[in-house]
C-alpha cells in the first residue's frame, strides 16, 4: 500500500510540477536605464555604460587636454578611429563609444568630426551639391576641420572556466594619437570581470 | 450506447502511441524530403509553419540548427548568422534542470530540452564563421574563432577520460584558416598545429584520417610567414613537406573551397533485452549477445522495488542509434587552368557522430536502465494492489519507453577542403564530384573576381542521393 501511495504521489509532484511550470507567464517590468541586472554574464548595457563612464573620466582629466589647449589656445579637434572588438563575444562598439563622443560634446573642451563611413557619406554628398545645389548654398571642397587626434581602440578579454564555473574579463584600451607625430598622448582602459556558476 | 472509460482512455493512449513513437526524423520527413531534394526556400517555410517545432522549447535548438543551415544554403549569410548567434547562446546557457532530469526518468530523455553534441557545437561554429567570412566581415568571423576555441576547450577539460573524440581537428583548422584570411598569421599557425597534432593522434587512430596534404603545407607556409625557421623545419621534417622558398611569391590570391558532402545520419530506436541477476550485495543486468553488463548496488533500491525487480527477470531497454545516409559522391576535386588539387575529407561527421555515441554509451545505458527499473518497479507495485490502474500503467509506461532519437539532420555526411590559387580579375574554378557507382559526375563553375591580397570562400553541397 505504501509503495502504490509513494508513486502515485511522485506522479502527481511531476505532473504538478509541468503544470506549474507550463503556467509560467511572461512579465516585463520598466526599469531604470542604469539598473545594474545581469543575466546571462556576456558584456551587456551595464558594461557598455561603465565603460563609457570610466573612459570619459580619464579622458576628460588627463594631461593632454590642458597641454594641447596652452600650446595651442584652441580645442583639440578629435576623430573617432576603430575600435576593433577582439573580444570572445560580439559586440557592438559603437554603443559606449557614443556615449564617450557625447561627453565629450558636452564638455565643450573637445571639438569632434567625422569618420568612416559617416565621412563617405558627407564626402559624397558635397561632391552632389557641385551638380545639383544653387552657387550660393554649395559647400566647397577642402574646408573640412582637420583632426589632432585620432582615438582608436580594441576590447580584449580572456575567458576561464572549469566545469560549471567561469570567468569572464574584459579591458576596453582606447589611445589617443596626435595625427602629425604619431605621438600617444593618452591610454585609458575599463576593466570588467564576472564570475559565472552555471 | 455508453463506451466504457476504459476504453476512452487505452484508445487515447494508443494514439499517444502511434503518434510519438516515431523516431524524430519520421516526424521531420516532409522537411528532410525538402534538403535532400535542395529545395532549401520550401524548407524553410515547412520550417517556419511547424509550431511544434518553433514553440516547443525542448526541440527549439534544432530548430535554430535547422533555421540557420536553410538559410546558409541560400546564401543568406546575415539570417544564418542569426539564427546561428541564438543556437549559440542555448548552447551556453544550457544545464541541466532537476525537474527536467526527474521528469526523464520517469518517462524517457526525449522530454528534455535538446543537448547538442560536441561536434554539432564545432559545426555550428563552423556555419556562422562561414557566414561571416562570406560577408568579409573579418572581425566577426574572428570572434566565432575564438568562441570556437573556447568550445573545444570546454569539450577537452570536460571529460578528460573521454576516450575518442575529446578534440576537433577541423574545428582548430577552420579557426587556421580564418586567422590567415584576416592576416593573423601567429594565430593561424597556433590553429594549423593544434589541427595537425589532433589529425596526427585521436583522426588517425579512430577515424582513419590523415592529415590533409593542404594542411601540411598551410602549416609549414605559416610558420615561414611569422620567422618561426625551427618550427618550419622540425614540421617540414616531420609531415615531409618542403619548406617554401622566402623569395618565391605569393599568389594573387586564393580560394578556399568547402564540400560538405551528403547527410550526415539520422537516429532510430533499437530495443535492448536485459535479464536481471542478484549476486551478494549487487543487482546484475546482462545481455550475453551483446556482452553488456551492468552493476548496481542492490542497496540503491527499496527492499520492495528490489523484490519487484527480480520478479520481472527480463525487460527491455530502448536505446539511440545512428543510421547512416552514405552520400552519392566519394571524391572530387578543383581545377582552375593547369592547377589540379583534390578536394581532401576534413571532418568525417557521419563516422564522430557514432564514436561520440560509442564514447557515452556504457553512461547512457545505464541510465536506460535506472529510468526502466523505476517505471517497472512503480508498475510492478501498483499491479498488485489494483490491476487495472497497474495495467494502465504497464502502457503508459511502454507508451513513453522511447529512446531520445532527436540529432541535427541536415549536418553534412563529410566535409572536404581544397586552397586554389587565384590570380588578379576574374577567375573560373571548376570543381567536380564523382561517384563510386553509375552516378553522373557533378560539375560547378565557381567565378571569382580576385582582388589582390584577398581570400575567398566557397561552399559546394552535394546532398541529392
Amino acid at each position: 500500500m505504501n509503495t502504490f501511495r509513494s508513486s502515485t504521489f511522485l506522479l502527481l509532484l511531476i505532473s504538478g510540477s509541468l503544470f506549474i511550470s507550463s503556467c509560467a507567464r511572461r512579465t516585463v517590468t520598466r526599469v531604470a536605464p542604469d539598473k545594474v541586472i545581469d543575466l546571462s554574464g556576456r558584456w551587456n548595457e551595464t558594461d557598455a555604460r561603465l565603460c563609457a563612464e570610466s573612459l570619459v573620466g580619464q579622458a576628460l582629466t588627463g594631461d593632454w587636454l590642458g597641454n594641447f589647449s596652452n600650446a595651442n589656445k584652441r580645442k583639440p579637434v578629435v576623430v573617432v578611429g576603430l575600435v576593433k572588438n577582439k573580444s570572445h563575444e560580439h559586440i557592438d562598439t559603437e554603443i559606449f563609444i557614443k556615449d564617450v563622443e557625447k561627453a565629450f560634446l558636452k564638455s565643450t573642451m573637445i571639438r569632434l568630426v567625422q569618420a568612416g563611413d559617416k565621412r563617405n557619406e558627407l564626402r559624397g554628398e558635397r561632391a552632389d551639391q557641385q551638380d545639383f545645389a544653387s552657387p550660393e548654398s554649395m559647400k566647397k571642397f577642402g574646408r573640412e576641420l582637420g583632426a589632432d587626434f585620432i582615438m582608436q581602440g580594441a576590447v580584449k578579454s580572456i575567458v576561464d572556466s572549469y566545469g560549471k564555473e567561469k570567468t569572464t574579463y574584459w579591458q576596453v584600451d582606447l589611445e589617443l594619437t596626435n595625427l602629425e607625430t604619431n605621438e600617444i598622448v593618452w591610454i585609458g582602459d575599463y576593466k570588467g570581470k564576472k564570475y559565472i556558476v552555471n | 450506447m455508453k463506451t466504457p472509460r476504459s476504453t476512452v482512455v487505452l484508445t487515447a493512449l494508443l494514439f499517444l502511441l502511434l503518434s510519438s513513437c516515431r523516431p524524430y526524423y519520421i516526424r521531420q520527413q516532409t522537411f528532410l524530403r525538402l534538403v535532400s531534394e535542395e529545395r532549401y526556400a520550401e524548407a524553410e517555410a515547412e520550417l517556419s509553419s511547424s509550431r511544434r517545432a518553433k514553440k516547443k522549447e525542448r526541440h527549439r535548438l534544432l530548430y535554430l540548427f535547422n533555421r540557420g543551415y536553410v538559410a546558409f544554403q541560400q546564401g543568406q549569410w546575415k539570417e544564418s548568422a542569426h539564427w546561428f548567434m541564438q543556437a549559440d547562446r542555448m548552447v551556453e546557457e544550457y544545464r541541466k534542470q532537476v525537474g527536467y532530469e526527474a521528469l526523464a526518468l520517469m518517462v524517457n530523455p526525449g522530454v528534455k530540452p535538446y543537448k547538442a553534441e560536441d561536434f554539432e557545437v564545432v559545426m555550428m561554429h563552423y556555419y556562422t564563421t562561414l557566414s561571416f567570412l562570406k560577408q568579409r566581415n573579418f572581425e566577426s568571423a574572428l570572434v566565432e574563432c575564438r568562441r570556437m576555441n573556447l568550445s573545444l576547450q570546454d569539450m577537452h577539460f570536460a571529460d578528460s577520460k573521454k576516450p575518442r573524440y575529446k578534440s576537433d581537428a577541423f574545428g582548430h583548422l577552420l579557426m587556421g584558416l580564418g586567422y590567415e584570411a584576416s592576416g593573423d598569421v601567429n594565430n593561424a599557425f597556433i590553429a594549423y598545429r593544434n589541427a595537425v597534432e589532433v589529425y596526427r593522434s585521436d583522426y588517425k587512430s579512430y577515424f582513419g584520417l590523415a592529415v590533409p596534404e593542404q594542411l601540411k603545407h598551410d602549416l609549414v607556409r605559416s610558420a615561414v610567414r611569422n620567422g618561426f625557421q625551427d618550427e618550419a623545419r622540425r614540421w617540414s621534417d616531420t609531415l615531409g613537406v618542403p619548406i617554401p622558398e622566402r623569395n618565391k611569391p605569393a599568389p594573387d590570391a586564393e580560394l578556399i573551397v568547402f564540400w560538405q558532402n551528403g547527410l550526415g545520419p539520422v537516429k532510430e530506436q533499437w530495443s535492448v533485452d536485459f535479464t536481471i541477476v542478484q549476486q551478494g550485495g549487487q543487482l546484475f543486468f546482462n545481455n550475453a549477445g551483446l556482452g553488456l553488463s551492468f552493476v548496481f548496488p542492490a542497496s540503491s533500491v527499496s527492499s520492495n522495488d528490489l523484490n519487484n525487480l527480480q520478479a520481472l527477470r527480463v525487460f527491455r531497454v530502448a536505446f539511440p542509434r545512428y543510421v547512416s545516409r552514405p552520400p552519392a559522391f566519394n571524391r572530387a576535386e578543383v581545377s582552375h587552368g593547369s592547377f589540379r588539387a583534390k578536394v581532401e575529407t576534413v571532418q568525417p561527421i557521419d563516422k564522430i557522430a557514432y564514436k561520440s555515441l560509442e564514447d557515452r554509451f556504457a553512461r547512457e545505458m545505464a541510465n536506460a536502465i535506472l529510468r526502466f527499473a523505476v517505471k517497472k518497479a512503480t508498475e510492478y507495485a501498483i499491479r498488485k494492489e489494483n490491476k487495472d490502474a497497474g495495467a494502465l500503467v504497464g502502457i503508459a509506461n511502454a507508451i513513453t519507453e522511447q529512446a531520445d532519437t532527436r540529432n541535427w539532420q541536415t549536418l553534412p555526411n563529410e566535409i572536404g577542403y581544397a586552397r586554389v590559387p587565384l590570380t588578379i580579375g576574374e577567375n573560373k574554378v571548376v570543381f567536380r564530384a564523382e561517384s563510386a557507382g553509375r552516378r553522373a559526375p557533378f560539375t560547378d563553375t565557381l567565378c571569382i573576381d580576385a582582388q589582390k591580397g584577398r581570400t575567398y570562400f566557397e561552399v559546394i553541397s552535394t546532398i541529392r542521393p
